[in-house]
């Protein structure tokens, strides 16, 4: 079948409001890959400088066991985190078509904490069955939070701004409560080690086939996301618009928040709610190479890797370039939420009020 | 009903009952739709055109009745297989505005390639033909954010030429565009009637459907009121009852009918 003649009007490049105008999403795919050699440099880079960076001098004997014992297991695991986290919050973007959704800010990360503070309450060892009871713990938490704003979403037809972080703020404060509750009860030096953990940091290394187990399902996951490309991107224009271009969408979107959630509960239950990385990571990445999900998961996976483990570095050192004369670290917790913050911020005033998206 | 007929048809309804959120919209309607036909949806707000527009691609459950696609029920074909018969013209973009032109135009492919494809050089030259055909080259990398109304009806219409379905079901296409974006899209839509493909769409302008010499199908209290040409449609009494208003008839200088609202 031939196609029509062109429909080529006078008006269009007088009064359409070409001039002055550089569209973003102009980069073709040789900027894309530039961009892509560009953050995997920034990662290669930060594998190498972030664990050689300290602000105390160490003993130069102890150093190769420092660097072998601490630096570098608390590096992969900041990598892990920071990959899943960008991309958990690359997924609750692209599923809710809102660019402030992520782990942290729709409440899914309190959801695991408080399945988690929980546990712990009820007598449970953090390390109760190998340190997997608490990912399932957390990913029954996370899941229920997704499936509790999900549905709100659904019920008011609405997945504005406004909505989405209400009920994300809601259910912060619900599990808030619970957590505090639960703390309430718990015993002192319990009450240390929890305080510490909702904070969120990378230095509770644990067993190392714990974090092959959660670089898998984050590989796993990001591999599978990857081939859901073409669906992810039609659901972010539109549900009923990707059924009629042949999308599944109920399995699509059932795999990616499973997907998602699973990653953040395994995260969270490792780390602590880290925050904003989720939010951060995909925003910036999407500014930069643009909103398709081909080039954006490398791309937020790069980042990701690389982000984390320099607000580690610099949560780690800060104190002591402040004043060498004690070694305090802080979690890196503390970092991702003054920078996400204000990120934050920035992005809430840019968005125009009335919009439910982000144009 | 005739069995060639039967063998023969692109979308046949029967019975259908629709409800939106426990409310019946429409009753018991029944209708079949050949290859190459041109159908208009017409009937007053609120009446069900969407709704009826949206069970016939499958994306809105029916409460009873059956349609059958390509002599198969809809409910036991495929999202893709869907896809690939019927390509969807929205009235209105709800999705993330940060894509281009391009991207939305290209993600309609999914249709035919599946969701794991690569993108071939084969899509591109689809993509680069549906822009051409829309007078959209030069929208191509433009930001879907950026776009006017009538320019967003454009880039979806250029998506659902490069869906390559063999009908085109269009949402109000012309109900948000000025009259140079509604003479642009009537050309086109004239064009790809002429070249055999089946059009599907929802409105109340009865001169559309007379300007594509539609088949005009009549909504009114939930029932299928009128099943016939637009010409004949127009020079009864017909639209007076459909919309409950009064109408003049005219013929232009050229020979064509047209109605008017009469106030």
């Amino acid at each position: 079948m031939s196609e029509p003649t062109p429909l080529i009007s006078p008006h269009q490049t007088a009064n359409q409001g070409a001039a002055g105008f550089s569209p973003r999403g102009s980069s073709s795919s040789t900027t894309r890959l530039i961009l892509l050699a560009g953050l995997l440099t920034l990662l290669l880079l930060t594998i190498w400088f972030t664990p050689r960076l300290s602000a105390i001098r160490h003993d130069p004997d102890q150093l190769p066991m420092i660097m072998e014992q601490l630096r570098k297991p608390r590096l992969h695991l900041a990598m892990i985190a920071g990959a899943g986290l960008a991309l958990s919050g690359m997924i609750f973007q692209a599923l809710f078509r809102n660019p402030l959704a992520e782990p942290f800010t729709l409440g899914i990360s309190s959801g695991a904490s408080l399945a988690i503070v929980l546990g712990l309450a009820l007598g449970l060892h953090p390390a109760w069955l190998g340190g997997i009871g608490m990912m399932v713990l957390a990913l029954i938490g996370a899941l229920a939070v997704v499936m509790m704003v999900y549905g709100l979403a659904q019920l008011r037809r609405d997945r504005s701004t406004a909505t989405l972080l209400l009920a994300g703020v809601c259910i912060n404060f619900i599990c808030g409560a619970g957590i505090v509750l639960m703390q309430y009860f718990m015993r002192q030096y319990e009450l240390q080690a929890v305080i510490y953990w909702l904070i969120g940091s990378v230095d509770v290394i644990g067993p190392g086939r714990i974090r092959l187990l959660v670089a898998l399902v984050v590989g796993a996951g990001a591999v599978a996301l990857w081939l859901m490309h073409r669906s992810l991107d039609l659901l972010m224009m539109g549900e009923q618009l990707a059924a009629s271009r042949g999308v599944n969408v109920a399995l699509t979107r059932a795999l990616s928040y499973f997907i998602a959630s699973t990653m953040t509960a395994m995260i969270v239950a490792l780390c602590g709610p880290i925050a904003f990385v989720g939010l951060l990571v995909p925003h910036t990445m999407r500014s930069l190479i643009g909103p398709s999900h081909r080039w954006l998961l490398p791309a937020c996976l790069l980042f990701g890797m690389s982000l984390l483990p320099i607000c580690d570095c610099l949560a780690r050192n800060l104190l002591g370039w402040y004043s060498s004369s004690h070694a305090l670290e802080l979690p890196v917790g503390v970092v991702t939420n003054v920078l996400g913050g204000f990120f934050f911020l920035i992005v809430l005033i840019r968005q125009r009020n009335d919009r439910p998206l982000l144009a | 009903m005739d069995v060639t007929q039967q063998i023969q048809s692109f979308l046949q309804a029967e019975n259908l009952t629709l409800d939106r959120g426990g409310r019946i919209v429409l009753r018991d309607i029944s209708f079949t739709i050949q290859p190459g036909e041109c159908i208009a949806l017409i009937g007053p707000n609120g009446v069900g055109k969407t709704s009826l527009l949206s069970a016939l691609m499958g994306l809105l459950p029916v409460t009873s009745g059956q349609i059958t696609l390509n002599q198969r029920p809809l409910v036991l074909t495929s999202r893709r297989a869907i896809a690939c018969a019927i390509a969807y013209v929205p009235q209105l973009y709800e999705g993330f505005t940060g894509f281009t032109v391009h991207d939305l135009v290209a993600a309609a492919r999914y249709a035919q390639r599946g969701p794991f494809a690569v993108h071939s050089r084969a899509d591109e030259q689809i993509i680069t033909d549906a822009l051409h055909t829309t007078g959209l080259t030069d929208f191509r990398e433009r930001l879907v954010s950026c776009l006017s109304g009538g320019e967003r009806q454009k880039v979806f219409l250029a998506a659902a030429l490069a869906q390559q379905s063999p009908a085109l079901f269009l949402d109000e296409p012309t109900t948000a565009l000025d009259p140079h974006h509604q003479q642009q899209l009537i050309t086109l839509l004239q064009q790809l009637r002429t070249q055999g493909r089946t059009i599907l769409f929802v409105s109340h302008d009865l001169n559309l459907a007379l300007m594509l010499d539609a088949r005009v199908l009549a909504l009114a209290n939930q029932q299928l009121l009128y099943d016939e040409p637009a010409k004949i449609f127009v020079n009864s009494d017909h639209p007076q009852q459909i919309f409950q208003a009064d109408f003049q008839r005219i013929t232009t200088p050229t020979g064509q009918e047209r109605i008017l609202l009469h106030v």
